[in-house]
Order: C-alpha cells, then sequence, then structure tokens
C-alpha cells in the first residue's frame, strides 16, 4: 500500500542548517548568550513531528524563524515545497497557527476573530469555522479575554483549521491545558493527518502527549540539535540502568549520555550499542558485574526518562552523530 | 479485528500490533486474503502514529505473514506461503518439545504420549488423518 | 495589492467599534459642529472666531495623530504582536496599509477643517484672515509628526515612544530658544517661503507635490526597516 498520497509534495517542512545567534548582551530570555546552532531536520507530508526539548532549548525560536517572526542568520527554510522568505505570504495561507497564548485582539468577541481572519485567506470556509466553534463549544458573543486559556487555544485552532491549512504548526499548545483537552487536540491532529495531505509540527515539553502519536521527533537541546528521525527508533536507540546507590565506576559515567544519582540508587541512560559495556565495566572489575545479573536492572526508557537524563547537555551522544536517520531515507512507504 | 495496545506494559507498541496480529493470522481469526485495515485508518483507531503501524505492517510482511499490495492494501497472506508455513512448523516443534518435557517430569512414557497425541487429535474437529 | 488591503480591513477590525471608518468620520463632522456650537454661543467678532478655529485645531490636531498611530497602541495593549507575524502579509504591505489608513485620517482632518468655514459663514460669523495658509500649515505639521513618529512606531512601545516624545519637544523648545536667539529672522524667511510656495497653484502643484511624495517614501522606507529588524 502506497502512502505516498501527499498531493504532490513530498516534503512538508525542510529545515537545512538553520541558526540564529544572539549577542551576548541581548542574549534570549535570560540574559546570556542564545544561539540555535545549524539544525537540519525534515517532515514528510502526512505525518506528525514532535518538537521536544526543554525550555529555553530554542524550540520557540525555531518556530518563529520559520514563521520569519525574526530574521535567520543561516540556513534555508522550505515550507510546502516553497522558501519561507521568497513566498512568505504564500506559504502563510497555507500554514495554520497555534501558539501557547492568544494573538487576537482580546477585546475582539470569538465571532469577530473568524471575521477579521476570513478575508486574508482564500481558502477560509465560514461553514467549517463555525462548525468547529460549536464542536469545541465556544460561544460566538464571549470576548477572548472572557476564555479560559484552553478555550483560547482552541479558538486559534478553529482559526487555523478553517482555511484548508495544509501545515498546522503548534507552539506549546497544551500548556495550562488538562488531560482531558490535551486528549482532544491529539485525537484532532490524528484525525487532520489522516487523509496524508497535512502535516503536523508540535513543540511541547509535556512528552507524554507525543508519545503515542508522534510520527517524527526532533530533540533540540540547548540550541543544537540532539536527534531527529522516527520516534520509535528515538525510544528504541536507548536503554535505562538502575543500580545501587554509588555503584557507578569512572569509565561508566563517561558511557552514560545522562546519570542521576539518589541516596536510593541511581539511574543511567545509556546508548543501547554501549550497554555491553556499561555492564562490563562496573566499579569491581568486568568479572564481578557479570557475575551478578541482578546487579543493574534495565528497561526501555519513555521519553519523558530519556529527557530528564539527557537534557541541558550540549554535546550529540558520544558514537552517535545525534542526527540518527534523516526523514527523507526512513521508509513511509508500506514495502509492496 | 481486535487490537489492544497497552501504553504501559513496557512492550514497545509496534511489537504489541505484531504479535496481536501474528496471533489472530495462526489462530486463524484473520483468514488468507483478508483485508488489513489502511495504515492510516488503523492509526487513527487505535491512536497511535501511522510510522508505528507501518512499521509492523513492514515486519509482518517480511516475515511473510502479511502482503502489501500497492495501491490496494495490506492483506494477509495465504496459507499455503512457505513462511507461514514454516512458522506453524516451528510452533508445532515447541510445543511438542513442551510436552515432550512435561511428559517427562510427570513420568508419562512415550507411548502414553502418543495416546494422548491421538486423544487431543480425536478431539479437534479440524484434525485430518 | 491584495496584502494591502487585507491590512487596512485588519486594522479596522483591530480598532473595533470606536476604530473603522466611522473613527475617521468622526474627525469630518467634530469640527464643523464645534464650530457651530462655538459660534453660536459666543460673539461674532474675528477674535472669536480665531479662538474657535485654535480650539478646534487644538483639539483636532492630537487626535489625529493619535489616530494615525492607533493599531500599534491597541495591538499593544489589547492584543499581542504575535499576529503580525502569522498573518499571510508581508511586512511591507503592513506598513503601506497602515500609512494609507493614516492618509485617510490626515484626509478627514482637512475635510472637517475645512467644512467648519461655511458652517461659521452661515452662522455669521467672520472667517479670520488667512485661513486656508493657517490650516494648510497645521495639517502639514500634523504630517510630518506621523510621517516622523511611524517608524519609531514600528519598533518601539508606546512607553519608550512617550519617553522619547517628552524628550524631543524638550528638545524642540531648546533648539528653539537658540535659534531665536540668532540674528536670523525667522518669520519672515517663512513668509518669503511660503509665498514662493503659493504664488501660483501650478507652482505649488508642481514643487510641493514631488516633495510630499519623496517624504511619504521616505518614511514608508524607514518604517520598513525599522520594522523588518523588529522581533514579533
Amino acid at each position: 500500500m502506497n502512502d505516498n498520497s501527499g498531493g504532490g509534495i513530498q516534503y512538508a517542512l525542510r529545515v537545512n542548517d538553520v541558526g540564529k545567534h544572539y549577542p551576548s548582551d541581548k542574549g534570549g530570555s535570560q540574559g546570556r548568550t542564545f544561539s540555535l546552532d545549524g539544525v537540519t531536520f525534515d517532515l514528510p507530508m502526512g505525518y506528525i513531528m514532535g518538537l521536544i526539548g526543554p525550555n529555553g532549548a530554542g524550540k520557540s525560536t525555531l518556530i518563529r524563524l520559520l514563521l520569519n517572526m525574526v530574521k535567520r542568520d543561516q540556513g534555508s527554510i522550505k515550507i510546502l515545497g516553497m522558501d519561507n522568505l521568497l513566498q512568505e505570504e504564500a506559504v502563510k495561507t497555507q500554514l495554520g497557527v497555534v501558539f501557547d497564548t492568544s494573538y487576537f485582539i482580546n477585546l475582539w468577541t470569538v465571532d469577530r476573530c473568524g471575521k477579521a481572519m476570513a478575508p486574508l485567506y482564500p481558502n477560509w470556509s465560514q461553514t467549517v469555522f463555525l462548525d468547529y466553534l460549536q464542536r469545541f463549544g465556544l460561544d460566538p458573543a464571549k470576548k477572548v479575554k472572557e476564555l479560559s486559556r484552553g478555550m483560547q487555544m482552541k479558538l486559534m485552532l478553529a482559526v487555523a483549521l478553517s482555511h484548508d491549512a495544509r501545515l498546522l504548526v503548534l507552539d506549546e499548545p497544551t500548556s495550562g491545558l488538562d488531560v482531558l483537552a490535551r486528549d482532544e487536540l491529539m485525537n484532532l491532529l490524528a484525525d487532520y493527518i489522516a487523509d496524508g495531505r497535512h502535516s503536523v509540527l508540535f513543540s511541547t515539553h509535556i512528552t507524554t502527549d507525543l508519545e503515542r502519536s508522534a510520527d517524527f521527533i526532533t530533540y533540540i537541546n540547548d540550541g543544537s540539535l540532539y536527534y531527529t528521525g522516527p520516534r520509535d527508533e528515538f525510544e528504541d536507540a536507548f536503554v535505562l540502568l538502575h543500580g545501587a546507590p554509588g555503584d557507578v565506576s569512572q569509565a561508566q559515567r563517561s558511557l552514560a549520555l545522562g546519570l542521576r544519582e539518589f541516596s536510593t540508587g541511581f539511574d543511567a541512560l545509556v546508548a543501547v550499542e554501549h550497554v555491553g559495556a556499561f555492564l562490563a565495566a562496573g566499579q569491581d572489575g568486568p568479572t564481578t558485574a557479570l557475575a551478578d545479573p541482578d546487579r543493574y536492572s534495565q528497561e526501555r526508557p519513555g521519553f519523558d526518562d530519556i529527557l530528564r537524563l539527557t537534557a541541558r547537555r550540549s554535546k550529540a551522544p558520544q558514537g552517535n552523530t545525534g542526527v540518527v536517520t534523516a526523514a527523507a531515507d526512513y521508509d513511509t512507504e508500506v514495502e509492496a | 479485528m481486535k487490537l489492544i495496545i497497552s501504553s504501559i506494559s513496557g512492550q514497545p507498541i509496534y511489537q504489541q500490533i505484531e504479535q496481536q496480529i501474528r496471533d489472530a493470522v495462526l489462530s486463524g481469526e484473520l483468514v488468507a486474503g483478508q483485508a488489513l485495515p489502511s495504515l492510516r485508518s488503523l492509526a487513527k483507531e487505535l491512536r497511535i502514529s501511522v510510522l508505528t503501524v507501518t512499521r509492523a505492517y513492514n515486519e509482518l510482511a517480511q516475515e511473510g505473514l502479511l502482503e502489501n499490495i500497492q495501491g490496494k492494501g495490506t492483506f494477509v497472506m495465504s496459507q499455503g506461503s512457505e513462511r507461514m508455513h514454516e512458522q506453524l512448523l516451528e510452533q508445532v516443534r515447541t510445543n511438542l518439545d513442551r510436552a515432550v518435557n512435561a511428559a517427562m517430569q510427570a513420568d508419562v512414557g512415550m507411548d502414553a504420549l502418543h495416546d494422548m497425541l491421538d486423544q487431543a487429535a480425536g478431539a479437534n474437529p479440524t484434525a485430518t488423518g | 495589492m491584495n496584502g494591502v488591503v487585507s491590512q487596512v480591513r485588519l486594522d479596522n477590525a483591530r480598532m473595533m467599534s470606536y476604530g473603522r471608518f466611522r473613527g475617521n468620520l468622526l474627525l469630518v463632522y467634530l469640527a464643523p459642529l464645534m464650530a457651530l456650537v462655538m459660534g453660536l454661543i459666543g460673539d461674532k467678532t474675528e477674535e472669536t472666531a480665531s479662538g474657535i478655529l485654535g480650539g478646534i485645531c487644538g483639539g483636532l490636531s492630537p487626535l489625529t495623530i493619535i489616530y494615525c498611530v492607533w493599531p500599534f497602541m491597541l495591538t499593544e495593549q489589547y492584543g499581542d504582536s504575535r499576529i503580525d507575524g502569522m498573518i499571510p502579509i508581508s511586512r511591507m504591505q503592513q506598513v503601506v496599509g497602515r500609512y494609507i489608513m493614516a492618509g485617510c485620517t490626515i484626509l478627514a482632518d482637512a475635510v472637517g477643517l475645512a467644512l467648519a468655514v461655511p458652517v461659521l459663514k452661515m452662522i455669521g460669523s467672520p472667517v479670520p484672515p488667512r485661513l486656508w495658509q493657517f490650516d494648510g500649515l497645521l495639517l502639514l505639521v500634523v504630517s510630518l509628526l506621523v510621517l516622523i513618529a511611524m517608524p519609531f512606531f514600528y519598533r518601539y512601545s508606546t512607553m519608550t515612544m512617550m519617553k522619547g516624545m517628552a524628550i524631543a519637544i524638550v528638545g524642540i523648545a531648546v533648539l528653539y530658544l537658540l535659534l531665536s536667539r540668532l540674528p536670523v529672522d525667522w518669520m519672515h524667511m517663512l513668509s518669503t517661503i511660503t509665498a514662493f510656495l503659493s504664488a501660483s497653484a501650478v507652482r505649488t502643484v508642481l514643487l510641493a507635490v514631488p516633495i510630499a511624495v519623496a517624504c511619504v517614501a521616505l518614511s514608508i522606507l524607514a518604517s520598513d526597516r525599522m520594522y523588518g529588524s523588529k522581533e514579533l
């Protein structure tokens, strides 16, 4: 079965070596130097990509670079096959954007938001918009400032979905939402990509939202790319090891991509290919470690585990360039 | 087709799908030539990523259980395929090994074991001669 | 072109019920209305008429200027500048759209001032001499202030602008004091220039129009430049 139903466009998003550097006196949100170094990733049409990373890592900067809200210093960005600078307007008519907080004039009523946005998009459908309002339970007469944060997000979503946008970009849409609302959103996104002609880029630090539904993951850590590629492979690439408190040798420390020590034990994140070496490099020498199978316990880490153990490191995992597979190489077609 | 995915079972989701489809095919619940749901519809129903389903289907296709036909969909391979046959034979062998081991432990002799095999075949309406 | 129209419509929507073209109309009928009311109340002398018109101009001019930069202030106070980053309108077109709105506003101001004259005549009040020149000069000053202020509004917040304007006013006052010390008869120079420019209608048009266009273009380019470097 050929999944190549993207309507002619193979990639919803191609980001190539994009970078942004802030001089030290201006420096980001904390007054320190911040830079986004040469980030490269692709999102094929018809899939959901999660953009993850700790706060301040550069996810929002990356999204603002996509929208040209911030000028990039290097690299190229192609959205839906078009250059994001040269064909900015054409690109934006096909983009749906949702931010963490409302961008509307908060004195507007829900109805007026629709009326204000409609003339900007040639493919606007008022029927679709009203349909979403009803579906989300948005009262057309209510002012934006009277809406809860979750409802404001739904309003942005309703607008984003009402002009046949081919790429939906969401910047931390679920922060501040409860579990039900997040669940609804993930269902909506699954429906959105169902026909293979729409894609989603979803930046979040709530990783549970992505654990089931994300097809691809791009992990930005401290301004640089840590991983990009299929989500399954990301989870498959690491092993989470636990052991007795303090039972970590120097060699093991250098093999671990992330290590947290507690009074009750330690958590170590190790790349799959290095697990053997890790197990053999125990404090008392190799023989003791192998003879005691219960010394370390292993499990497949969830997203949260991977993130909490690797966040803030600015280098990619050892022995791994950090870019595991470019999505271009990944087999998105089912083999015939 | 019933498919239950657990996010906390610790087993990767694509493996869970593979296993359940494999079980369904081997048990006859999914018959030869039957069409499986499309990638996207299954992903949507299970609320998991499309790539996960793709991977499961691909791996099952490599095993010979499923067949992907361009433009038409994914179908269960007809039971006459070699690989399916091998898998089933493998199952027979494994189960027989287990039966033999259990018989040893229970002090059941090989003749008694043969009798038990005949009884089981007799009780199974689909068993042939 | 589509983008410019879209921008105008969006700004209209931003200004909601206080704004839109209704707001511009306010400028149109406010002046004659004030003239009518004040004229009927006061006595019909030239001094009173001058006072009335002074009051009208004093009231309308700041209103016009603020109205031109109203979308900036609204977005800052009630909205979010991120909307300007996600809409499918290029930054240049956003700039041009706002300038067109500003132009309409100043036009409304001009029409309003013009309408005050027949109203005064109608109620029997004398019309102060050289009124047109005075109105013309005033509109010129208002336009210049708007043209100078707009690029800054694209980059800086209203608070910063207020501080900037306060400093500018002090600076201008100081400049005025210094210039008035110089042994140059500024009034004479000014009236010579004005006389030269308005000697004939043709000359005014031939000289003033290109200069005006150049000023507007310069302002637009400056705005685009300032806006371009702004991060949304």
